[in-house]
């Protein structure tokens, strides 16, 4: 294995092919000319350098890399095939435009943080203070049939929301399969997940029954907590909008609806279950 | 021995292709494949992404008589100990009738999985690993299969064009099924004459049919194994290339040269210094005209599937 310091190649070719990569090219070749980033091409392919980390934040399906110099500084480049797409950190402005940090612009993306924080369904990389609008790259839809950037990533993270199904219930914990990760539609049914009795919610967690909160074949939103061992995945549900989201009636079979916070009632029977329920959103 | 194996329908050890009386060299086609103007110019490569739905990604090469095959799935999760990172594993096979090679190992080493096939896959897998971001993939398996469905009829000194393929098939591959990556990896295979001093020869390894002859020091038909005894040794390497990061990450080089057992041993042949840093160079540079072509290919299934993809969506619109 040898690097790029101790091979004689030295320059990078020029080979992707949209009209921002000729661009590009020209910025290797010349050694570096000030600012060609006044478009971004539209799709990207893996190793393909983007814009300068100075304009841009990495995001999903992209990296920082300091030795792709674009413009000076590094650069970020794509990690898949797929979509270029730029995220204003601020929602007023308009997306596709790079916006200078000014001092407002930080004060107002400080108070969008603050809210970030507060609500609870939000990635973690959105509650840092980063002025620069975040670019990212997103496969097309069609491609098995996921949506999310990142590529084939149907891999839970930390603080993702997931669609769970519950396998088993113990007085300890629950051990659920986890179905879907955020907003992909990709299916996975390989993952393991533990909601443990403490986890189940926020308040009077020492008087948590996990028998009159789930029940095994309840579809329940949750959030991960912990990348856990190597089988499980730990997960929450400790949050309003977390908890059983689908659940049959022991008694008809039929669906059942949501009274309020930890009970359903069967519209078959007319039997009330006890769950956790996630409030109903949208 | 195979008791271990009852997925697949083995071959019988000793089986070989069948040879038809017709299969004797038709000059036409040898004319066909004459080579190329320069020998520096890389042959054609025919390469498709996705031509396997139920697989994550999947990429074809085909390389002169060289056809290969590789799947990608995953990320999958991984039972055991917990792991930070995806863990990467390749493996190769040759379908029974890719060519005489698969008997030749079952003769040689025994067993399903013959060490031809695992020199292979340790390399794809030595060039792959510094691609991936495992990291993104916590818990997570990513496996990569690769088959040779068929090789040229000879198979001396193929092997490293052979690898090349598959390096290449497979990184796409990775790419197709939407792993992250730092960059796509090429590969390209190259022969040389070893033990020269000043004059290095060197060639983009095209299974030897380059017969130019403007060349001195390397003159022979190296398909014949019989060379010239004046001639020096024969090296054949493949380099694995990152063409955007301008890295390599991995080559393989070995001496080729038939009759090495018959020079005494005062004199190995070696490449070093100048020599080995041309060779590898020719070798990247072999590797960037096939990255053309795979961001070629890449941008235009790209565009295929977000053609799809609108359409689906209009579908959509019209059922609602």
């Amino acid at each position: 294995m040898s690097s790029s310091g101790s091979t004689p190649i030295s320059s990078r070719p020029n080979t992707p092919s949209s009209a921002a990569t000729a661009g590009r090219s020209n910025i290797n070749k010349d050694g570096g000319p000030t600012s060609p980033f006044d478009h971004l091409p539209t799709h990207a392919i893996p190793g393909q350098p983007l814009c300068s980390a100075r304009e841009y934040a990495p995001g999903p399906g992209t990296y920082y890399d300091e030795n792709a110099v674009l413009g000076g500084g590094g650069g970020i480049v794509a990690s898949i095939l797929g979509k270029v797409v730029v995220v204003s950190r601020n929602p007023t402005k308009p997306a596709a435009t790079p916006t200078p940090a000014t001092a407002t612009n930080g004060l107002k993306r400080k108070e969008s943080a603050g809210t970030d924080i507060n609500n609870s369904s939000t990635n973690t990389s959105a509650a840092v203070v980063d002025p620069r609008p975040r670019i990212s790259v997103v496969r097309p839809a069609s491609k098995s049939g996921s949506s999310s950037a990142g590529g084939a990533g149907a891999v839970p993270d930390v603080n993702d929301i997931v669609l769970v199904r519950v396998l088993r219930i113990n007085p300890r914990q629950a051990n659920v399969a986890i179905l879907v990760v955020g907003d992909s539609h990709s299916s996975t049914d390989e993952y393991g997940g533990i909601i443990r009795a403490q986890d189940v919610r926020e308040t009077e967690k020492d008087k948590v029954k996990i028998q009159s909160c789930f029940k095994p074949g309840d579809i329940v939103r949750a959030r991960v907590i912990s990348l856990g061992d190597g089988t499980n995945y730990y997960l929450s549900t400790a949050a309003n909008d977390l908890g059983v989201v689908f659940a049959i009636s022991e008694a008809s079979g039929a669906p059942m609806y949501p009274l309020d916070w930890k009970s359903m009632r069967c519209p078959v029977s007319g039997t009330i279950e006890e769950r956790k329920c996630a409030k109903p959103t949208s | 021995m195979y008791l271990s194996d009852r997925r697949r329908i083995l071959v019988p050890p000793l089986a070989r292709p069948l040879i038809y009386v017709d299969d004797k060299p038709n000059p036409a086609i040898q004319a066909s494949t004459k080579p190329a103007p320069s020998s520096n110019a890389a042959r054609k490569i025919y390469l498709q992404t996705s031509l396997i739905p139920d697989a994550t990604g999947s990429a074809y090469v085909e390389h002169q008589q060289n056809k290969i095959l590789a799947l990608v799935n995953g990320p999958r999760s991984q039972k055991g100990s917990f792991s930070p990172t995806a863990k990467l594993a390749v493996d190769v096979k040759f379908l029974p009738i890719s060519s005489d090679a698969h008997v030749l190992g079952i003769q040689q080493g025994g067993g399903f999985t013959t060490s031809l096939e695992r020199t292979l896959a340790d390399f794809i897998y030595a060039s792959l690993i510094p691609s991936i971001r495992l990291g993104q993939y916590p818990k997570s398996g990513i496996s990569v299969s690769v088959v040779v469905i068929s090789g040229p009829p000879s198979w001396k000194g193929v092997v490293k064009q052979i690898a090349a393929s598959c390096v290449t098939a497979a990184s796409v591959a990775v790419v197709d099924a939407g792993i992250e990556v730092l960059d796509i990896v090429t590969a390209c295979a190259v022969k040389f004459s070893m033990g020269v001093e000043d004059d290095v020869q060197i060639d983009l390894d095209e299974h030897g049919i380059d017969k130019s002859s403007d060349r001195i020091t390397n003159k022979m038909d190296i398909d014949d194994g019989q060379p010239a005894p004046e001639v020096p040794g024969i090296g054949r390497g493949v380099v694995s290339y990152m063409a955007s990061r301008d890295e390599i990450s991995g080559f393989w080089i070995d001496d080729e040269s038939h009759q090495r057992m018959d020079v005494e041993t005062s004199h190995p042949h070696s490449i070093e210094g100048a020599g080995l840093i041309k060779v590898l160079k020719t070798a990247c540079d072999g590797a960037k005209d096939v990255r053309i072509l795979v961001n070629g290919v890449l941008v235009q299934a790209f565009a295929e599937q977000q053609e799809t993809s609108t359409q689906a969506a209009k579908k959509i619109k019209l059922g609602s």
